[in-house]
């Protein structure tokens, strides 16, 4: 009994973390490609982008695992889009209405979420199969980590683009300021345009995914390199 | 085999998925619900702001017009001004991108073409590289409008072709007279007069021969006149129907022959057709009366009668029926609503005199038998009955009464005093009484059941004029923003004033004003209601109190208001009042605005502008308009100033035609001879008219030269509009003669050369960035100078680039010239003295190729400013003139320095070495190095080692500073740290926690921030709360020290600023009874009260030092 519990406790916390770290969906799964360029020209856009993500991919999980058990499967990917559909409208109205700037920055990637394939995966490759509770902390964990992956590369992006990182643009109900980091008008000026578009963002997040790839490599070699030496310690130490 | 179809499998999927689709469904139509009007809301908010960026002058935006029978047009709304004049249209425009999405345009256009293109929105989403293509296009295009045919070459050239079509329709539209279209039958309207592009409405009339008629208008929505369409029969029976034009003078201007029949028509339908022709080809013609006598007769009743019902607004209009209730009746007012229980609404009468005959009111009733009875009746200004006209009669069984109360009615008609005289349908005439008593009863009360107002509406009366008697509200028609008068009379019930009632409202707001106007036009305004939030009514309501005061000017102060939305509103509210009370602008038709010295040089003028200042023409630097009592300009008096020898300023008057008037001397450091023969000539030029020049004998030759060529300068610029002609021709010359990369800055109003008078003070400096994609530094190929010229046959304003052209194969300082305007032949000789002397000055200015050494400052001596400018900004630099430092203990100025395209400062300030001062400038250069020169040291004995210090510093070797001089140097780190750190917008001062929390805590509305410190004196610092970046409140703050404990205080005021807000305290150095002292702060109640100052003694002197403090602080500020 308390091996299950162990269990079911560490399913539930490997459901919310893998999405984090381990297996992001941007920068280990490469999914998410076309907002991770598209929106990531600014902070703001980014953070907007996945928080709204983040709403989507729970409401999505949530009911797809809910109705697991009566969607007959000849029609679950129909159903699945449907439901994902839902709360993209949703999001999109929503949006529209209270963050209107939010709203004009997103443009056509909003509604792009309805073909996502991190919302579409997750609701075909967990929520159908795993329960309410878990699929929440699949969606957090994974609109968490698409989060973190965007925002990273925008932080990027708009201070090497810009020279400043700007709030308030987007997120109308803040104060709008620069913070100047690359970039102070009339006095000095170090950004490079080219960030700002989409080579820049291919450039940037080409070279996130070669040092995650890098670090990865390292480590399982590490991990290699250090058996080996286990393995040799041992074997000196039985003579 | 047999197929089986599981039929209970089939109906699960088909439950599941209407399950799916409608709980889809039901979410999103409820989220739906509940965002709809919000979008909506942004989406029209969008809408507007387009419009309003197309024609940012216009007062409205009429009513959305659909346009339909267009590709791209779907409507339009017309730009109107505070007049209500049509400034131009701004057309809804929707087409489909490349892509096959939406493409929204708002596409601004007037008289000239086009105005402005505003892109609301293109694709379903506004995004991708396209948009960005397009959006710059556009911006182009608003730039210069002969970008429109340039397209977009790269990107989205499909979807700019489309939006060019767009345009294009636009533009077509509003030539076609505003895209309409017209009403069926309209254009014979139009044909009676000439340039009439529309027609209003049409109005029923009901007179003896005229059926209807409809106003219409030309260009800009300008009134022509009605075109009248009416009918009778000749004495031969022929049925007679023409359509008649009488313009605003109520003359014949055209004619139609609608009909002509019956009877026996035969033999003069030609006649008459005959006749209508030379009427149209000449209205004069009217008046010769054909030989067909009986149709001409019955025309000209048909015509007698439109030019009657033109003349007193409507003799024959539905009005009639009101006017037949009184004697001599010729118009009414509007008609007013009113919720008694019989009547509802009146209309006042007056005769020709525009003298109020009384009220005709319309009330309807029902009978005990259930007739249902509507009467119209008169009541004149004693109350009296002066006729009726029964409306209605029906329902119940009117049958057997009907008659006899018409008859009654007939009666009344007679005598009105028969109507005292009851009838024997009872029952009626009980109800017809109670109309009656009611209408009465209405009219004596000023307005018992009329139009009812809210208390809040009825104190905001009261709040204007306090002392007033209020008469009825009146509804008023045709305004924008009027909706009703009132009339606030005195106690004898003589007239005090008339109140407006205008309402503003746009995008779900709505502002109210009251304006009262009295009998001397003067005008106050008084706040009614809004659905603004409270902080927000707060500065509209301080804007009306500085309106009544007179400390603003409700238009020109806008940006002073702190609530622009509201202001611009209550302007537009405020113009649209004066035009109905026929008040004139003081800013239009100012008495006086010119010194006396000006006006009476054009004596003529009825009223005169504001001092214009000009900075394109060599002497003259201002001038004054002057207007005729039409508001035509007659003239304009410039004031010139001579840099001759002596500091000399004159006005010259000009004719509209810029022919010379009088010359008038207003200052001169001339004296005795050439004073006197300045004077002299003056005199004799000023009874000419004739600019003659002295002789080289004359002691003020050269200052009455220079004035010669001061009223030609005068008499060029209002010739012609100098800046204007350049503005638009600047870009092409620059790119023309220095290359497409080229751009310009405009070098502002100072520049002179000297023997060419004719070049301007501004001139255009030309750059081209650098091509490399990291930056670098631009290159500056040459300048471009303007010339005006002005002799006896010659006149021109010209551009005249100098240095490396590109239409030059040699890299040399050349020359080349454009014209900006032209008349006469043109003397080469005078344009190549002016082209090789701004050639050779442009030479002068470039670095040669062997410079001079530099002579190398020497440290010993002390730096002067120059010389670390040159050593700290190298090659060379441009510096303009020190901004003051406020709130530092170091530097007291700074200079904004140029150099190599990058940007620095130079910092001035001192330090204190012992008894010694220290000066210094620290330059902080683009990259936020700093390096410090020495100026001056007084007696300081360690100079020498402070100087090896600094030039090691400035060499970048960091320098150990030895024990003598490092005190020195650390203040000399300090001082170079703060100027590095230096921000020119930062406050001087930081503010205090304690102070922004009272931003934090809500104490001041919301979206209120604290503004700038003002030291009060040693003790007290005041600092603004801003609401709306207006500051309308202070905080206070200062510091008490009791035994040993210091408290910083921050007292906050309300905006009445001598209400206190709120106490907000701070204590670092541990006071054991803070807290307690902080719960007794923090309520006005207790703070006041005392009502918890029961701790030990030190607690008791603490906080009654304290409640000193902010008694002084109070008086203080106050």
């Amino acid at each position: 009994m308390g091996e299950t519990a162990l269990s079911l406790r560490e399913e539930r916390k490997e459901a919310f973390v893998s999405g984090i770290w381990k297996a992001n969906p941007l920068f280990v799964s490469l999914l998410g490609m076309c907002p991770a360029l598209a929106v990531t020209t600014n902070f703001e856009s980014a953070i907007g982008m996945g928080i709204l993500f983040t709403f989507v991919l729970l409401g999505s999980n949530i009911f797809v695992s809910l109705l697991r058990k009566i969607i007959p499967e000849e029609v679950t990917t129909p159903c699945y889009i449907v439901i994902i559909a839902t709360f993209v409208t949703v999001v999109k109205m929503i949006c529209e209405a209270f963050l209107p700037e939010l709203y004009t920055s997103l443009g056509v990637f909003l509604s792009l979420l309805v073909v996502n394939c991190i919302v579409l995966g997750r609701s075909e490759a967990y929520a159908s199969k795993n329960t309410v509770l878990n699929s929440t902390l699949d969606a957090l964990g994974n609109g968490i980590g698409f989060t973190w992956a965007i925002c990273a590369i925008a932080l990027v992006r708009e201070i090497l683009g810009t020279g400043m990182i700007t709030f308030g643009r987007v997120f109308t109900f803040i104060p709008e300021y620069s913070l100047p980091i690359l970039k102070l008008e009339g006095v000095y000026d170090y950004s490079i345009e080219f960030f700002q578009r989409s080579l820049g963002g291919f450039l940037v997040l080409g070279i996130a995914l070669a040092i995650i790839a890098a670090a990865s490599s390292y480590k399982k070699n590490k991990a290699k390199v250090d058996a080996l030496n286990a393995k040799k310690a041992a074997a000196e130490g039985g003579k | 085999m047999k197929l089986k179809i599981d039929w209970k499998h089939v109906l699960s999927v088909v439950a599941v998925l209407a399950l799916v689709g409608g709980g889809a469904g039901a979410i999103i139509g409820t989220v739906n619900a509940f965002t709809e009007g919000i979008i909506s809301s942004h989406s029209q908010d969008k809408e507007t702001a387009a419009f309003r960026e197309c024609f940012p002058d216009a007062a409205s935006f009429s009513d959305l017009v659909e346009v339909t029978g267009k590709t791209y047009v779907t409507g339009y709304r017309s730009a109107l001004d505070a007049s209500g004049n049509e400034i131009g249209k701004g057309y809804v425009v929707t087409g489909t991108s490349g892509f096959g999405a939406p493409i929204n345009l708002i596409v601004g256009v007037n008289e000239e073409g086009l105005v402005h293109v505003n892109l609301v929105s293109y694709g379903p989403d506004n995004t991708g590289g396209t948009t960005n293509v397009i959006e710059g296009w556009i911006d182009s295009i608003n730039e210069d409008p002969a970008n429109l045919e340039n397209g977009v070459t790269t990107g989205a050239s499909n979807s700019a072709g489309v939006i060019r079509e767009m345009i294009a329709e636009a533009l077509a539209s509003y030539e076609g007279g505003g895209s309409t279209p017209l009403p069926d039958g309209a254009q014979k309207y139009l044909d009676l007069f000439e340039g009439a592009t529309s027609v209003g409405d049409e109005v029923t009339l009901s007179g003896t021969y005229l059926t209807s008629y409809r106003e219409v208008y030309g260009a800009n929505n300008a009134l022509l006149g009605r075109g009248y369409l009416g009918a009778g029969t000749n004495g031969f029976g022929v049925h007679i129907e023409i359509l008649v034009g009488l313009d605003t003078n109520y003359a014949v201007t055209g004619m139609s022959l609608e009909d002509y029949s019956g009877g026996t028509p035969a033999e003069t339908e030609d006649t008459i057709k005959d006749w209508v022709d030379s009427v149209n080809e000449d209205p004069s013609n009217f008046d010769t009366a054909p030989s067909a006598g009986a149709s001409y007769a019955t025309i000209q009743s048909i015509v007698t009668e439109a030019i009657s019902d033109y003349q007193d607004g409507g003799s024959s209009s539905e009005n009639q029926k009101y006017l037949d209730l009184f004697e001599g009746a010729a118009s009414t007012g509007n008609e007013v609503t009113v919720t008694g229980d019989y009547i509802t609404s009146y209309r006042e009468v007056y005769d020709s005199a525009n003298t109020l005959l009384g009220r005709a009111y319309l009330g309807a009733g029902t009978n005990n038998f259930g007739v249902h009875i509507e009467i119209l009746v008169g009541l004149d200004t004693n109350y009296a009955v002066t006729g009726m006209l029964l409306e209605d009669y029906s329902g119940g069984n009117p049958a057997e009464t009907e008659d006899t109360i018409k008859d009654w009615v007939d009666s009344v008609n007679e005598d009105p005093s028969n109507f005292e005289t009851a009838p024997s349908a009872g029952a009626s005439y009980a109800t017809i009484q109670s109309i009656v008593t009611e209408a009465i009863s209405d009219y004596q009360n000023g307005g018992s059941s009329s139009g009812e107002l809210t208390e809040e509406e009825q104190a905001a009366y009261d709040a204007l004029l306090p002392d007033a008697i209020w008469g009825d509200v009146q509804s008023v028609e045709g305004h924008d923003f009027v909706k009703t008068t009132r009339l606030a009379l005195d106690d004898n019930g003589d007239t005090l004033a008339t109140v407006y009632q205008a309402t503003y409202e746009q995008s779900g707001d709505s502002l109210g004003i009251l304006v009262s106007v009295d009998a001397d036009k003067n005008i106050k305004v008084g706040y009614y209601t809004s659905s603004y939030d409270a902080a927000y009514v707060t500065g509209v309501k301080g804007w009306i109190e500085k309106i009544n005061n007179g400390t603003v000017d409700y238009r020109d102060d806008i940006a002073t208001s702190g609530c622009e939305q509201a202001a611009y509103s209550i302007a537009a509210m405020l113009d649209e009042v004066k035009e109905i009370a026929g008040i004139t602008d003081p800013t239009e038709n100012p008495d006086l605005t010119a010194p006396e010295e000006v006006t009476t040089m054009l004596p003529a003028a009825s009223s005169w502008s504001e001092k214009v200042s000009i900075s394109n023409v060599w002497y003259a630097y201002a001038y004054y308009s002057a207007y005729d009592a039409e508001g035509e300009e007659i003239g304009r008096v410039y004031a010139v100033r001579l840099e001759t020898a002596a500091d000399n300023t004159f006005y010259v008057a000009l004719n509209a035609d810029a022919s010379f008037v009088e010359v008038k001397l207003i200052s001169t450091a001339l004296t005795d001879t050439a004073l006197t023969a300045l004077n002299e000539w003056i005199s004799s030029t000023n009874s000419s008219k004739t600019l003659t020049a002295p002789d080289s004998e004359n002691a003020a030759a050269s200052e009455i030269n220079s004035l010669i060529g001061a009223i030609e300068d005068a008499q060029r610029d209002y010739g012609v509009n100098v800046e204007e002609d350049i503005s638009a021709k600047i870009g092409e010359v620059v790119t023309k003669n220095f290359g497409e990369n080229a751009k310009y800055d405009t070098m502002g109003g100072n520049f002179t050369l000297a023997g060419t008078p004719e070049v301007g003070k501004t001139y255009y400096s030309v750059y081209v960035p650098s091509s490399d994609p990291l930056g670098g530094t631009p290159t500056y190929p040459g300048n471009v100078y303007v010339a005006n010229i002005k002799e006896d046959s010659y006149s021109a304003t010209l551009l005249i680039s100098v240095g490396d052209l590109v239409t030059d194969e040699v890299s040399d300082v050349v020359s080349a010239v454009d014209v900006v305007s032209e008349t006469g032949t043109r003397n080469e000789e005078t344009v190549n003295r002016i082209s090789t002397a701004l050639v050779e000055y442009y030479k002068g200015t470039l670095p040669t190729d062997e410079p001079d050494e530099p002579v190398e400052p020497n440290p010993a001596d002390g730096y002067t400013l120059e010389e670390a400018m040159n050593e700290a900004f190298t090659p060379s630099c441009y510096y303009e003139s020190a901004t003051s430092i406020d709130g530092s203990s170091i530097f007291t100025e700074y200079y904004d320095v140029t150099y190599e395209g990058s940007q620095g400062r130079m910092f001035t300030g001192s330090i204190l070495a012992g008894s010694e001062t220290i000066s210094f400038y620290v330059a902080v250069d683009n990259a936020d190095f700093t390096s410090i020169y020495i100026s001056s040291w007084g007696e300081y004995e360690h100079i020498s080692a402070l100087l090896d210090w600094a030039s090691s510093y400035n060499n970048r070797e960091e320098p150990v500073a030895g024990a003598d001089i490092s005190d020195v140097v650390a203040s000399l780190k300090t001082a170079m740290n703060e100027a590095s750190n230096f921000d020119p917008d930062a406050p001087s001062t930081s503010i205090p926690d304690i102070v922004n929390e009272f931003i934090e805590d809500g104490t001041y509305a919301s979206g209120s921030s604290i503004g700038a410190a003002t030291t009060i004196d040693d003790t007290f610092t005041s600092y603004d709360v801003l609401l709306l970046g207006e500051p309308f409140a202070q905080i206070v703050t200062f510091n008490v020290t009791v035994e040993s404990h210091t408290f910083e205080c921050a007292l906050a005021f309300a905006d009445d600023a001598y209400s206190i807000r709120g106490l907000k305290i701070a204590n670092t150095d541990g006071y054991t009874n803070f807290e307690d002292l902080k719960t007794w702060a923090s309520s006005i109640e207790t703070l006041f009260g005392g009502s918890n100052l029961t701790g030990d003694e030190t607690y008791y002197a603490v906080a009654t030092a304290i409640y000193d403090q902010c008694f002084n602080a109070y008086l203080a500020i106050a």
